[in-house]
């Protein structure tokens, strides 16, 4: 059954959100972490999650174009039906959950450490959680919107990081190339796979935009600029910290202080800071958003008000238990949780893509 | 109820309808036929009445009905009426009324005379290059202010009446081949719709208009010179003009509209980008100034360069009061300030400047109530507040939210707070369009005019943000003329 | 649902406003705030001594500098001790706005490098402040009234951070700096030693503008010192500590701390002493280019290449005044200049190797660059390689 598409985002802003929210989730903690395991190889491993993330996208726009007006809801119930595929979303409705946890964690960690010193900081946490809930509330179409004014805060604020670190770079210290073995560039990609797997917000979006010509070649290219923003700044946050980048938490703001206008001016830097940290802010309520959206089609609720209260007080309960424990909750997920995103935020895709594109083949 | 032939009766039926000292019923004869005249003392030129109207009537010849006597009169605003309600109504609008013994019509001839306000420049937009004509408060004046610079036949004026008691006149009034034709019909509907007792001012009626009510940032455009709301409706924007009030209203509404002036586009492109700008980083230190440097103090003190650091610390050195607390007594000493300086007398006006300057400038410092830096920050962001004179009221009452929130829980807040006001207004539509619109939904080409201003030369699309009819505005001729 | 909206936000803004007007949740006051601009570490017994200078303005009238106070603590670690000044003062340490660690001389090789990575690790202190060791102990140091600057320790960061491209006797190290070179392959950092000398400014090199006094007062009254001497004093920072797997392994001298510079950062201008038959010259270096590359000949081999562009600023001679002009400098000077550089830079190499010292980077340059021979000399002496110094002179037309 084919509905007509209510154009409630823009293709352009489905293209922007992987210009204006993806970098911003990766250029915080992202960094050091990677440079635990491969130090001088920063960039292969997080290129190589892009790359998957990269796969991802355009593979569901491939299946879009396959199944022209439909949403991914409707494709799941029409092949695989309505049991299994309430199933399929409950699953994908947690793992967007807990794809919005660790980015919040890792915010109140940053603003912990960085911001403030003396501030029961969960105060600045709970309206998060409202905020997160008004905005699951208002819908894809005023998300697109608020995409639109995040890529000029996400692009400015991180040119303008780029710009104060670079002269502190050297870029020797990414040398030798391809010399660390390939089990620890496995490791890292495992490791932080927590904060890619993107490419599944297109899930969210199919059918719910009108494709244009080269709608494709658009979404992808605003996916590699994006994507090269973080390699840059994975890059050259090595470059200026070389073998001590793993102790350097929070590459955004450690990146900076080395120049001498920041020396000698104060730090105006926290300036795009903010901006990031605006942009990242929205960056957390679209994968609470879309987890709403995934429950609400599991339990098939008409509004999303009890989804998005569900959701959102739950983080909220997850911000109270963890407040101190980031550290904590990665190990945790490197335990157990990032078996379930690397199945879920690149497996179940791909192989959805590949089994229904055989079905549709068998059909003609 | 319709009008008989009795004439006593009917004389009697509109006494009791009309019972007012200052409506006139005047008797005279027609050939021994019994008449009156039914006027407002205050509204109707008495001279036009008694030397072309009722003169002329005298003069006819026997047994002329009402309409052979209004066919014969010179006054082209001149109807018949058979129910009394409308009789009624045309009295109270500055009509005249004359019944005759024996008709079961009645004459109402349009002879409206009050005085009102002569065209003069609006205090509120001031300009240094461009018209200085502004509305007032006579719809016909305003009407014709706009007719003598949209001389197209497409330039269309619909009349609606709002208003139980005050049975205001409403125009609306857009150029048909440009606007979108929706939006002049919800908004009909809309003003239809409304169920009021009077309508004092346009605000009331733009209040009521809009989807959103209860919103903090205004929905609805207003302008008091006719050249502006010109080039808006040229753009494809609906006007509507109040009886009785010198702001005309314009719809749908972009935020970015308040931040553009008519004298950006009259005066030096370079100029006029950087005061665009101007008004944009006024703006924002308005809003954010008193916050982040109440948030600095209190607990992001890394943030303020050390030299500026030890100058605020040197400042507030024995200041009682916590550095929130400070900057609120302060902006709430400014707001008094200016709620006075808007309501008192002129002669006063010197005293109480003095007053204001020198208590808060200078003595409050010197006592040690307040510091000097935060004297600096109200006052720059109470100027600036003044760059965008239509988002006044928004933008205080955003500032004082702000530095709440800034005092409360710091630069974290202050994002969280922005955050929620940019998903409002990217919620916030009227008329199907986004008062973000262009920057949210994004449309690249509108973005030609907003902070950032293209030359004129080069503004050749209409805003596609106001869905307009027809999107080209002006023809661009290359090398060989065409 | 209108009227629940509406009670919860009143309910919102009576406890935003409660927050707000009460900041009742152990906020800091500004005024109870040590703005901590310098730290000295010393080493006493087993306890570490750490003695901060806090910048604090007077509160009087706005012409007066800002002075500071020098507030020492004990404790078993560093950040034990800073949080001791905050129960002996009543003011809370803020450490963000600290640029200077001085490293007193009872703090050992060990000590020094651990306490490097406590501040590497940490978040309260910034990465970008410049480290030093001095010859006494820090709060000694610290505690001096300098010509240069009411507050010793900007005088001494006036000394560090002004003028490294200029000159360059003093080649200054933050914690980063010396972080990553202490972790990288070649294990090798350096930084300067702070050396207080009696007397005025007669003579000396100095800095001449005001770095950090916060009003208009100028710099060049000696104000009070809170505790010490009042005795003025100037620094020298011209002398290098240069450390080799975590220990001290020699001192650079002045000339040698200059060469130093010449080969690891780009100079835009510094001078060079050159002994002519015709007496003394003073060249002054415009331009200088330098590549430290690894060969593997026979034996591994360290090829220093120094490129320096000179023009003629002074003799102890007269020259003809259209020489002074053009500042040409004459071949034959070239030729000593060079001679001398080679000279200078190969007993600096030596010293280096000596010391197994290798901040000139040589084993860092194989990792990266020749990586498959890295093995072979990562445990390898710096001794055990050859110097090819290749310096060139030349005129700047």
């Amino acid at each position: 059954m084919s509905h007509t598409i209510k154009n409630d985002i823009k293709l352009r802003q489905v293209a922007l959100v992987f210009l204006a929210l993806m970098p911003v989730t990766k250029v915080l903690m992202l960094p050091s972490i990677v440079a635990d395991f491969v130090g001088e190889q920063i960039w292969l491993p997080i290129t190589l999650n892009l790359l998957f993330d990269a796969l991802v996208v355009f593979l569901i726009l491939k299946l879009g174009e396959r199944y022209p007006n439909l949403t991914f809801y409707e494709i799941a119930e029409k092949n695989l039906g309505k049991v299994a595929s309430k199933i399929l979303f409950f699953f994908i409705g947690a793992f967007f959950f807990l794809k919005s946890l660790v980015p919040i964690l890792e915010q109140k960690h940053f603003i912990d450490n960085t911001l403030y010193e003396v501030f029961p900081n969960f105060i600045s946490f709970f309206p998060l959680m409202f905020l997160s809930a008004y905005a699951c509330l208002k819908g894809l179409k005023v998300l697109g919107r608020c995409v639109d004014i995040c890529v000029f805060f996400t692009v400015i604020g991180l040119l303008v990081i780029i710009y104060f670190s670079v002269s502190t770079c050297d870029i020797t210290n990414l040398f030798p190339i391809f010399q660390k073995p390939h089990y620890n560039t496995v490791k890292a990609m495992f490791s932080s796979v927590i904060w890619f797997t993107e490419g599944a917000y297109m899930l969210l979006f199919l059918g719910k935009f009108n494709n244009e010509k080269n709608g494709t070649i658009k979404i992808m290219t605003c996916f590699l600029i994006g994507s090269v923003f973080v390699v840059a700044i994975a890059v050259i946050f090595y470059g200026i910290f070389g073998p001590i980048a793993n102790t350097q938490v929070f590459a955004v703001s450690d990146m900076t202080i080395y120049t001498t206008k920041i020396i000698n001016i104060g730090r105006f830097d926290y300036l795009a800071i903010f901006m990031l940290l605006f942009s990242k802010i929205f960056a957390v309520c679209l994968p609470a958003y879309t987890s709403t959206k995934f429950f609400e089609k599991c339990f098939s609720l008409d509004k999303a008000l009890i989804p998005a209260l569900i959701v959102n007080g739950l983080l909220l309960v997850a911000i109270f238990v963890f407040k101190d424990k980031f550290l904590a909750v990665l190990d945790f997920s490197n335990k157990y949780l990032n078996w379930y995103f690397v199945l879920m935020g690149y497996l179940m895709p791909i192989v959805f893509y590949l089994v229904l594109r055989r079905r549709k083949s068998e059909k003609v | 109820m319709n009008f008989e032939r009795n004439i006593e009766k009917n004389e009697k039926i509109l006494k009791d309808e009309l019972s007012s000292d200052d409506v006139i019923f005047y008797s005279f004869s027609y050939h021994e036929k019994s008449c009156f005249a039914v006027y407002v003392d205050s509204m109707v030129d008495k001279q036009v009445l008694g030397d072309l109207v009722i003169r002329s009537i005298l003069e006819l010849e026997k047994d002329k009905t009402i309409d052979d006597i209004k066919t014969t009169l010179s006054n082209p605003e001149c109807k018949t009426q058979e129910k009394i309600e409308d009789a009624v109504d045309d009295v109270l609008n500055g009509c005249a009324i004359i019944c005759i013994d024996g008709e079961k019509k009645a004459l109402s001839i349009d002879l409206k005379k009050f005085d009102s306000r002569a065209v003069s420049e609006p205090p509120t937009s001031a300009v240094l290059k461009g018209p200085r004509e502004g509305f007032t408060e006579s719809m016909k004046t305003n009407l014709s202010l706009i007719r003598r610079r949209v001389k197209s036949k497409d330039l269309k004026i619909e009349y609606l009446t709002c208003g139980k008691y005050s049975k205001t006149q409403i125009a609306i009034v857009y150029v048909d081949s440009i606007c979108d034709l929706n939006i002049v019909k919800a908004l009909k509907e809309r003003i239809n719709s409304l169920d009021i007792d009077g309508i004092c001012d346009s605000s009331y009626i733009s209040t009521q208009i809009v989807e959103n009510k209860t919103s903090l940032f205004k929905q609805v455009g207003n302008t008091e010179k006719p050249d502006i709301l010109m080039a808006k409706m040229l753009e494809g924007r609906i006007g509507i003009l109040c009886d009785g009030s010198p702001i005309a209203l314009t719809v749908p509404y972009l935020l970015i509209e308040d931040f553009q002036s008519s004298d950006d586009y009259f005066k030096s492109y370079y100029r006029a980008n950087t005061e665009r700008i101007l008004r944009l980083i006024s703006v924002i230190f308005a809003i954010y100034l008193p916050a982040l440097f109440v948030s600095a103090q209190l607990f992001h003190l890394q943030i303020i360069p050390l030299n500026f650091l030890l100058t605020i610390v040197n400042s507030i050195k024995g200041i009682p009061l916590s550095p929130s607390f400070e900057m609120f007594f302060t902006l709430l000493i400014f707001e008094m300030l200016n709620e006075a300086s808007i309501r008192m007398p002129k002669y006063v006006g010197m005293a109480l400047s003095i007053v204001g300057a020198l208590v808060v400038g200078d003595t409050a410092v010197r006592a040690g109530i307040v510091s000097t830096p935060t004297i600096m920050i109200m006052a720059l962001s109470g100027i600036c507040i003044y760059t965008v004179p239509e988002l006044v009221d928004t933008v205080t009452f955003l500032r004082l939210i702000f530095l709440i929130v800034a005092g409360a829980s710091g630069a974290y807040g202050i994002l969280l707070l922005t955050c929620f006001i940019v998903i409002y207004l990217c919620a916030t539509e009227n008329f199907n369009v986004s008062i973000l619109a262009p920057f949210a939904p994004l449309v690249k080409n509108d973005l030609k005019d907003t902070f950032y201003m293209t030359y004129v030369h080069r503004m050749d699309k209409r805003p596609l943000s106001l869905k307009p009819k027809n999107r080209t505005r002006r023809k661009l001729k290359n090398e060989e003329g065409k | 649902m209108k009227k629940f909206k509406t009670r919860i936000m009143i309910i919102v803004a009576v406890i935003v406003a409660i927050l707000y007007f009460t900041g009742d949740f152990s906020l800091i006051d500004i005024q109870k705030t040590a703005i901590i601009v310098a730290l000295g570490i010393d080493k006493k017994d087993n306890s570490y001594e750490v003695t901060a200078q806090i910048a604090i303005p007077q509160a009087t009238d706005q012409s007066s500098q800002n002075n500071d106070a020098m507030v020492s603590a004990e404790g078993d670690t560093v950040f034990q001790a800073i949080d001791n000044i905050g129960i002996k003062t009543g003011w809370q340490p803020k450490l963000s706005f600290c640029d200077l660690i001085v490293f007193g001389s009872g703090v050992n090789d060990d000590e020094l490098i651990a306490l490097i990575d406590h501040v590497i690790a940490s978040q309260k202190l910034q990465n970008s402040a410049q480290i030093a060791k001095c010859e006494n102990t820090a709060k000694e140091t610290l505690s001096h009234t300098t010509a240069l600057d009411a507050i010793s320790s900007f005088a001494i960061q006036k000394i560090l951070l002004k003028n490294t491209l200029k000159v360059n006797t003093v080649s200054r190290s933050n914690v980063r700096e010396f972080a990553i070179m202490h972790y990288s392959p070649s294990n090798s950092a350096f930084m300067p030693l702070i050396k207080v000398e009696e007397g005025s400014l007669d003579g000396q090199e100095n800095s001449s503008s005001s770095q950090m006094t916060a009003s208009t007062g100028s710099s060049d009254t000696p104000s009070k010192s809170s505790e010490g001497e009042q005795k003025n004093v100037i620094y020298d920072a011209t002398t290098t500590l240069v450390f080799s797997n975590g220990k001290k392994a020699c001192e650079l001298e002045k000339e040698e701390t200059l060469l130093f510079n010449l080969l690891l950062k780009r100079v835009d201008e510094s001078y060079l002493s050159v002994e002519t038959p015709n007496g003394k010259v003073l060249l002054s270096i415009t331009k200088s280019k330098h590549k430290i590359t690894v060969d593997f000949l026979e034996k591994p081999t360290v090829n220093v290449k120094l490129d320096l562009s000179v023009t003629l600023i002074d003799s102890e001679k007269t020259r003809e005044k259209d020489v002074f002009e053009k500042e040409i400098v004459s071949p034959e000077y070239l030729k000593l200049a060079t001679e001398k550089v080679t000279d200078d830079l190969t007993k600096l190499y030596d010293k280096l190797s000596r010391a197994n010292a290798d901040v000139l980077s040589a084993k860092n340059y194989v990792y990266k660059f020749k990586h498959s021979k890295y093995n072979s000399v990562k445990d390898l002496a710096l001794s055990n390689f050859n110097f090819n110094p290749i310096v060139s002179v030349k005129s700047l037309d």
